[in-house]
């Protein structure tokens, strides 16, 4: 059985809930989650786990570094770093010999600062890192935009971030958000795609959250017309 | 998206967008009612460029708890490949090979 890479994991401590930006204390995420508890949910495959790239969880941030706006972030960061070095916190759910789990480590990047923002936060992202072993294991960054404004994807300064990142070979994950009519932000990630292709290569790594209606519908209708337009843009390929 | 060579397709976490599951769920019925989703997403990527991901532990949001949602969701993707009759070095692809390309892990 081939191995597996989970490209998709979350982790946070107990002591970093307050700094989660969709935190609520009832709700139902609201404890920690560790590499302990994730061990106990992915055994037994019928393939072991090879191990996981964690991607960032929303913390609490601002693009510009101000107010130490980037504190929660960076933590986040140092808090990866430890799995990764295997030299735990009391308390926070994973041992030494788990740090080769961590495979590939996704921290939120203030993309929409453009390269000068980026630059600067990434130089503190390899310090939170620690080692060079570590810092190797940031492959990427994300920066989620589906709750923002449309057109944030399509500012200079974040087309001039992401072609930043393909430059010093960082991929970018990014969430589409096609629920509830919301396929603008389909057609905007075509285009800002388009825009970052015409002169740098960038990996983007694209998760898709798809129309929750669909899955009501009958097994035996028609996919509605937002999934076949949604599907349109998904496969879209020049003539 | 997919003409961008160097885009790439995670299939993560279906569950955290469907209404909570019962205890038992059918896979199959869970793999046919994604498949139009599923068949996009591969004859537009191709499966070099899908890869599996979880999204734990807001997969544990669709219900079953710690303990059950991460393996439905693989049993789920399992089929999925199954039913698109993907070569053994495909199924590797999605399972791992595609994530160690596009993120340029060593594994």
């Amino acid at each position: 059985m081939p191995p597996i890479v989970d490209s998709h994991v979350h982790l946070f401590p107990r002591s970093h809930l307050p700094s989660l930006a969709w935190f609520s204390a009832d709700g139902p995420l609201a404890s920690q989650h560790s590499v302990d508890q994730y061990r106990a949910a992915a055994a037994p495959a019928s393939s072991p786990v090879r191990g996981f790239i964690f991607l960032e969880t929303d913390r609490i941030s601002s693009v510009q570094e101000s107010d130490h706006s980037w504190t929660h972030v960076l933590d986040e960061v140092s808090f990866l770093a430890r799995i990764a070095l295997g030299e735990p916190i009391p308390g926070e759910g994973h041992r030494h010999v788990d740090r080769w789990l961590c495979l590939g480590i996704v921290p939120w990047a203030p993309v929409p600062g453009g390269p000068a923002v980026l630059e600067r936060y990434m130089d503190l992202v390899k310090q939170r890192a620690r080692t060079d072993a570590v810092w190797k294991k940031v492959r990427g960054v994300r920066c989620l935009v589906q709750d923002k404004p449309p057109g944030t994807m399509l500012e200079q300064g974040f087309v001039d971030g992401l072609k930043w990142l393909g430059a010093k070979g960082f991929a970018f994950d990014l969430g589409v958000d096609a629920r509830q009519g919301g396929l603008w932000q389909l057609r905007e990630a075509v285009e800002m795609l388009g825009r970052v292709y015409e002169d740098a290569e960038v990996a983007f790594v694209i998760s898709v959250f798809l129309p929750l209606f669909f899955f009501a519908v009958s097994l035996t209708s028609r996919p509605p017309l937002q999934t076949q337009s949604a599907s349109l843009w998904l496969c879209h390929r020049p003539a | 998206m997919a003409r961008f060579p160097k885009a790439y397709m995670k299939l993560s976490g279906g569950f955290s967008e469907l209404p909570p599951l019962p205890s038992e769920p059918d896979i199959p019925s869970l793999v046919e009612q994604l498949r139009p989703w599923t068949d996009v997403i591969f004859d537009a990527f191709g499966p070099e460029r899908v890869m599996f991901g979880s999204d734990w532990p807001v997969c544990n949001l669709g219900g079953g708890g710690n303990e059950v949602t991460w393996r439905r969701w693989h049993a789920v993707v399992e089929q999925v490949l199954d039913r698109r009759r993907l070569s053994d070095e495909q199924k590797a692809a999605v399972w791992g090979q595609t994530a160690v390309a596009a993120y340029g892990i060593d594994i």
